[in-house]
């Protein structure tokens, strides 16, 4: 204890950091704990002492799958799991196709950025310069994933890190041009049943999108994702799914 | 998974060279500081929290958010005593958002009878060594005064209302929480700075 500061001033300054102090009396004690470093560090001795106290817990040793889903969440990969399995079971020759779509749309855009990123923003009508982006960034994650989907229109890949929903990246291509009104919704099911809304993206002459989403909700701690499918549907409609799904993947 | 080795280059190294590689983006760092500390954290959610699931929720926070926003700083104390904090505050903000302090007297001496005791791996030393004193410290505590200081820290429960649900004066309870806490102090000088 410091020589400077006296029992009643140790019994003040644990009786702050337990709370038992009346407002007037932890005020004024405030104000001497600032003209006195003695007293503050007292007052972190104690402080000390009561953070202390959880050694005095015995160690409990977490489900094994915790650590995982820690790993998981955090985008490390650290051996193969049960989520590489998951990953779309394309063709080879198609994969690889369509990889070298994605991989020649990333290097055209991150081209073009770089000589005249406004001019780009003005003549692109897609505004997925940002997607482009993010979708570098993205793949630059280890233990980003891909989900496929299919239909019997078009295909579409949605690219994630595990336990991060806030920001998906989702590419389409070969999609039929929709009526005016109307938009293409990507959502998601749990485990739980409960089904999330992703965000919905329209596509260019070609019939080809790439987007990042932000979903308004993410999965809650302790569900997993286990579905996707997308739906065309009115742009201002309500946020829940109408129709038959056109393209539908497993997480 | 969990019969893999992990990480066989990174358990010796130091909790400041783990931080130091976790603030430069190494993942690695995250799985063998998640090792060391995670029984240590488990077990104080599980002990705040009173429930597994919660405590495993919160375990996963903490962790994640330990790789993302790495803001310990080492001159302020051990980076155990530093997750110990993280954890107790935040478990105490869910239990209070929950409203829950309530049922947690009712939940957690049974959830706790059935501990895991954790092996003592690599560089827990200290840590056991800490584990050992504070016990030894606490076992020396009347019963109502140590009593007190857990309902106290591990609920995050005001005086007032321990001395309503203990039925015991106000000043009773701000007596032996003060007596508790100073002959803590005491026993545990030499673990403190």
């Amino acid at each position: 204890m410091s020589e400077s500061s006296s029992p009643f001033e140790h019994e003040e300054l644990a009786g702050y950091l337990l709370g038992d102090l009346l407002p007037e009396e932890a005020s004024a004690l405030e104000e001497r704990l600032n003209q006195d470093p003695h007293l503050v560090a007292e007052l972190l001795t104690l402080q000390e002492t009561l953070d202390l106290l959880p050694y005095g817990l015995p160690g409990v040793i977490p489900p094994a799958a915790l650590r995982d889903k820690v790993m998981a969440e955090v985008g490390i990969q650290e051996a193969p799991t049960p989520i590489q399995s998951a990953l779309p079971s394309l063709p080879a020759s198609r994969f690889k196709a369509w990889w070298r779509w994605l991989g020649g749309l990333l290097v055209v855009a991150l081209v073009l950025l770089g000589l005249d990123n406004w001019r780009l923003r003005q003549s692109l009508q897609l505004a997925q310069l940002e997607s482009v982006q993010e979708l570098a960034n993205l793949l630059q994650q280890p233990g980003s994933r891909l989900v496929n989907l299919q239909g019997e229109v078009g295909a579409a890949n949605l690219l994630f890190r595990p336990g991060e929903w806030q920001e998906v990246i989702l590419a389409a291509t070969e999609l039929p041009q929709l009526s005016s009104g109307e938009s293409y919704h990507l959502w998601l099911r749990l485990d739980n049943g409960d089904i999330l809304y992703c965000g919905d993206f329209e596509v260019d002459a070609g019939g080809s999108a790439i987007v990042a989403m932000r979903p308004p909700r993410t999965p809650p701690m302790g569900t997993r994702a286990q579905e996707l499918w997308i739906t065309a549907q009115a742009r201002s409609g309500p946020r829940e799914p109408r129709g038959e799904p056109l393209l539908t993947g497993t997480v | 998974m969990a019969d893999q080795p992990r990480l066989s280059d990174s358990p010796s190294r130091s909790d400041s060279e783990l931080i130091e590689a976790l603030k430069a983006g190494q993942p690695t760092a995250l799985g063998v500081l998640y090792d060391r500390y995670a029984p240590l954290v488990y077990g104080l959610a599980l002990k705040i929290m009173a429930n597994a699931t919660d405590a495993e929720d919160l375990t996963q926070e903490v962790f994640v958010t330990l790789w993302r926003k790495p803001s310990y700083d080492a001159r302020r104390g051990s980076l155990s005593s530093f997750l110990c904090v993280l954890t107790r505050s935040r478990a105490i903000d869910r239990l209070r958002s929950q409203g829950s302090s309530q049922r947690f007297l009712e939940r957690w001496q049974p959830i706790l009878s059935a501990d895991t005791l954790t092996p003592p791996p690599f560089e827990q030393v200290s840590i056991e060594e800490r584990r050992q004193a504070v016990q030894e410290a606490l076992s020396q505590l009347p019963e109502n005064q140590r009593q007190i200081l857990e309902l106290l820290y591990y609920q995050g429960l005001s005086q007032a209302e321990i001395a309503r649900q203990l039925g015991i004066p106000l000043g009773t309870v701000k007596t032996r929480s003060r007596q508790a806490l100073f002959k803590l102090r005491g026993s545990l000088q030499p673990l403190l700075r």
